[in-house]
């Protein structure tokens, strides 16, 4: 050990190189045993600075050039950004102009939709039938944006909520609760008739779900957590959306998988029109709309109580 | 039809299914179905990419009852099972490496949370590989984006949450322009399938139609995805980024995530706005000049960080740029440099996170180099392991790297003097930077260090937690890069078939 | 004649919800008081809806639209008070500038607190 501190001690010495690149390159390529004239570190700041964990600061913030030059460039961009699409939008196919190579595919739904899918609300039948592997997409969307809600905001103890969110608490108004008594049983009754009137008129699982968890919200800002937790609580949220998106899964596989093998499906598409018809569209309205619901109260309970 | 077919389905379908059961399982139950899920979707793919490859065809998977132009579709072929099964591998080899760092990092009650989120990552990534439809793609690279997100911020430690905000912010950004873009395409052709928007676009060409919302969509197609990637203007958020976030999602981000942008970029290049029309090749331009800055001014600040995280990420940016040089050089021979890039640079990057993780580790939870000097004597397998990745990155024959660069090389000389003089620099300059600070910290880690006075017991302390996932990762990835080093010409052929079934 | 009734009635109808709703913007820009702005936005929503459900109904006469319209105008009638309240509560719970410009009832005069 000793023989390897001396030994490249001496090396600085005989490596007096003429030219100063080369002598700043060696000596950055040299490595200098001795502690002392090891590269100081940046000063560590205390333990509290950090939040109480171990990893230092990785780099100080740095520093930004002034206002002004945000300022420019951000006004350019925008109105670079802006003029461009102006100049797109000028110069895309005129509302309601008929092409015929840019149609096939809209003709297609108008005209066979209701009879292929058995939706009389031909949208209904293209988000959830002809091209459901995006809606699938779409409500794991959801799912990943609650989940994210979920590990940033969730707090660990009821202890740890600040002083001033109790006293902002305004839960227990009494025109807030009066008048929600009143409308919520409306809201409720609205939202879960969106709901299952996905395939018959405009609505659907994700308006129908924004309802009713706009109702749910409602309840939690009237009545508080406790009301509003018993009607979903975080054992409800896991399971409703946990069933709901396997089902959503595994039925829509169970459709892919027959359809893509050619195989005969055994879900038909019933008479359009009547309440049980068009597949499986009503049964995947109902889980979309329960997933949804349960995201915007679930988001909405995260950023207000930072709990359920 | 062969059963094999629905193999592109059921990878997306069973990584979409874990996702959902390990938001409810407690967090070993969780880890290992995932890890179990990954393994399944690995044998899919392989045996995917071997289908394609010994019948020598693509094929097409229609989602539903429905034909083409009505529904959705995925699309196997020769490059698809490539990009899937070297996403998955990595996919499994990363989470297995880093398991014990989320385990250390994230909070119990969190680790399932983090399980439903790689799962989510892996369903974007099989998505991204096979899909044929614009507007599929852009759902499930939302999801990616979320959840990459969400894998970042799960750790609560100093300046994650100021990193991911940021990542969050530019990704963002990212997403926007490529929105627009697929709703341009749809407004000009009237489809959302791939390959009949390309031949929409196709004749719009030939006719001279809408040439000003052909132009600007196909701009803002690859300039969302560019952003996504991370290429030169937009790679500030790597270093903290990578820098904070557990081993595992470092590795994951840099390795796969990036790349599937870049993978869904080339089947757009391909199949929807034709590789060398106009205003694609204008495009592919202006990426390779950023490819080209981004290269010489990752590595040049990557020689000045002073954390080993920050500066593989700063590698991170310099390597994404090779990425863009290859595609802006185009030809087979671009693409086939390009995309074997992304394998590659997929296969080392996460060694380098894992083993330099567990390097700091042993050097006291430091990731200062002065920290860091002797670790390789402290844990010997983890050096071994950082030495392979770093002088695969420098491009030493018989690594990786060194195919990369000379697939480069090769696709450069094709091209007018001007293109190749400077690329053949770059290429020079870039080898020589990134053997400066990758060699040196090599070296570094194997100098003894020397603290006398603290400790009088011996100066060499071995690190005795034993970690068997980081041995199996760390093996694995070795196994890998020194194959592709010695047999390049195996996955460049596989390559170079699969590109030619790719429009 | 009675159609000109008819148009005389929800023209007049139309006329204040118009009203309503212009003052309101006007005074969501000028006031500077939050508790000021919140009194004349407040109107636009109910006074200004109201009037002009009302006058819609009665230039479609007797049908199930107007129904409808009617039933909507009510549910709004009555919630945006509430809301309204609410955010008021929440200003006087926890608003900064509430001394300066509030007047409150000491003993029987009218004064500003400090």
């Amino acid at each position: 050990m000793k023989k390897a501190k001396k030994a490249p001690k001496t090396q600085p010495e005989t490596a007096k190189v003429s030219g100063t690149a080369a002598s700043s390159i060696k000596k950055w390529l040299d490595f200098d045993l001795d502690i002392d004239s090891l590269p100081v570190p940046p000063p560590r700041e205390s333990a509290e600075d950090d939040g109480g964990d171990e990893t230092p600061l990785l780099s100080r913030i740095p520093k930004s050039a002034p206002r002004f030059v945000y300022t420019a460039l951000a006004a350019i961009c925008s109105i670079v950004l802006t003029a461009t699409l102006i100049l797109t939008v000028e110069g895309m196919p005129r509302y309601g102009e008929d092409q015929d190579y840019m149609d096939t595919v809209t003709y297609e739904y108008i005209t066979h939709g209701m009879e292929y899918t058995g939706a009389v609300n031909i949208v209904a039948g293209i988000i959830l039938e002809y091209r459901a592997f995006d809606t699938l997409g779409e409500s794991f969307v959801l799912f990943c944006a609650v989940t994210c809600v979920l590990v940033l905001l969730r707090a660990d103890s009821a202890d740890s909520m600040p002083e001033d969110v109790v006293f902002r608490d305004l839960s227990h108004d009494a025109i807030l609760r009066r008048t929600v008594l009143a409308i919520v049983p409306l809201v409720f009754m609205f939202g879960v008739y969106v709901l299952l009137n996905g395939h018959l008129s405009p609505g659907g699982g994700f308006s129908g779900g924004a309802v009713i968890g706009a109702g749910l919200v409602m309840v939690s800002v009237a009545y508080g957590g406790d009301v509003s937790g018993r009607i979903v609580s975080e054992r409800v949220f896991k399971i409703v959306t946990t069933c709901a998106l396997s089902f959503y899964c595994l039925g829509k596989s169970y459709t892919f998988f027959t359809g893509a093998n050619g195989l005969h499906s055994i879900v038909g598409n019933g008479t359009p029109g009547n309440i049980l018809s068009a597949g499986l569209i009503l049964p995947l309205n109902v889980a979309v709309g329960m997933v949804v619901a349960c995201t915007v109260y679930g988001i909405y309970r995260m950023f207000d109580k930072r709990s359920f | 039809m062969e059963f094999i077919r629905n193999f592109p389905f059921f990878s997306v379908a069973v990584f979409l299914f874990s996702a959902v059961i390990c938001s409810v399982l407690k967090p070993r139950a969780a880890r290992i179905w995932t890890v179990a899920a990954e393994t399944a979707v690995l044998a899919f793919s392989a045996c995917v990419l071997y289908y394609t490859w010994s019948t020598g065809e693509f094929f097409r998977y229609n989602m539903g009852h429905f034909d083409a132009p009505w529904s959705n579709q995925l699309r196997a072929g020769v490059l698809e099972g490539v990009a899937a099964t070297g996403f998955s591998l990595i996919l499994l080899l990363s989470h297995i490496g880093g398991m014990r760092y989320v385990n250390a990092d994230i909070e119990n009650k969190k680790q399932s949370a983090y399980c439903t989120l790689l799962n989510l990552i892996g369903a974007a990534l099989m998505a991204l590989a096979y899909t044929n439809d614009l507007f599929t793609g852009y759902v499930f690279l939302e999801i990616m984006t979320l959840s990459s997100c969400g894998i970042l911020m799960i750790r609560r430690a100093g300046r994650t949450a100021l990193a991911a905000t940021r990542y969050m912010v530019i990704n963002l950004l990212g997403s926007g322009l490529f929105l627009l873009g697929t709703c341009l395409f749809y407004g000009i052709t009237g489809h959302l399938l791939m390959e009949y928007i390309g031949a929409g676009v196709a004749t719009l060409d030939a006719t001279g139609d809408y040439a000003v919302p052909l132009t600007v969509t196909i701009g803002l197609v690859c300039a969302g995805l560019a952003i996504k990637a991370g290429l030169f203007p937009f790679h500030t958020w790597m270093p903290d980024t990578y820098g904070t976030a557990t081993p595992t999602s470092s590795a994951v981000l840099s390795g796969i995530v990036s790349k599937g942008y870049i993978f869904l970029l080339v089947k757009i290049m391909y199949r929807v706005a034709g590789v060398n029309t106009e205003a694609m090749t204008a495009a592919r331009h202006i990426l390779y000049v950023f490819g080209i800055l981004g290269i010489i001014l990752g590595s040049v600040w990557a020689m000045r960080s002073a954390y080993l995280n920050r500066m593989i990420a700063f590698s991170s940016a310099a390597q994404i740029g090779y990425i863009f040089v290859g595609i802006g050089l185009g030809g087979t021979a671009g693409f086939t440099a390009a995309l074997f890039q992304l394998i590659a640079h997929g296969l080392t990057k996460p060694l380098l996170f894992l083993s330099g993780a567990r390097l700091a580790e042993s050097s006291g939870d430091s990731q200062y180099f002065a920290d860091l000097q002797g670790a390789a004597h402290r844990n010997r397998a983890a050096g071994a392991a950082f030495t392979v990745a770093a002088l695969s990155m420098v491009g030493i024959p018989l690594l990786a790297g060194f195919p990369v660069k000379l697939y480069f090389a090769i696709a450069s000389v094709q091209h007018g003097i001007l293109v190749d003089a400077v690329t053949l620099l770059t290429l020079a300059v870039s080898t020589l930077l990134n053997a400066l600070y990758f060699i040196r910290t090599a070296i570094r880690i194997y100098t003894p260090s020397v603290r006398p006075a603290e400790k009088n017991e011996s100066q060499v302390v071995i690190d005795k937690k034993s970690d068997p996932g980081l041995a199996v990762a760390a093996v694995g990835f070795a196994l890998a890069i020194v194959s592709l080093g010695v047999f390049p010409g195996s996955l460049s052929s596989l390559i170079t078939t699969g590109l030619s079934m790719f429009a | 004649m009675a159609a000109w009734v008819r148009f005389g009635f929800s023209a007049f109808f139309a006329v204040i919800g118009v009203f309503a709703f212009i003052s309101a913007a006007v005074g969501a820009f000028r006031l500077d008081y939050v508790l000021s702005r919140m009194h004349a936005t407040a109107l636009a929503d109910t006074v200004g809806i109201g009037a002009i459900a009302v006058s819609a109904s009665i230039a479609a006469g007797v049908d199930f639209v107007t129904l409808k319209l009617l039933f909507s105008a009510a549910a709004m009638v009555l919630t945006s008070p509430v809301s309204t309240h609410m955010l008021a509560e929440l200003e006087y719970r926890t608003g900064d500038e509430l001394y300066k410009h509030v007047k409150f009832k000491v003993g029987k005069k009218w004064e500003r607190l400090k």
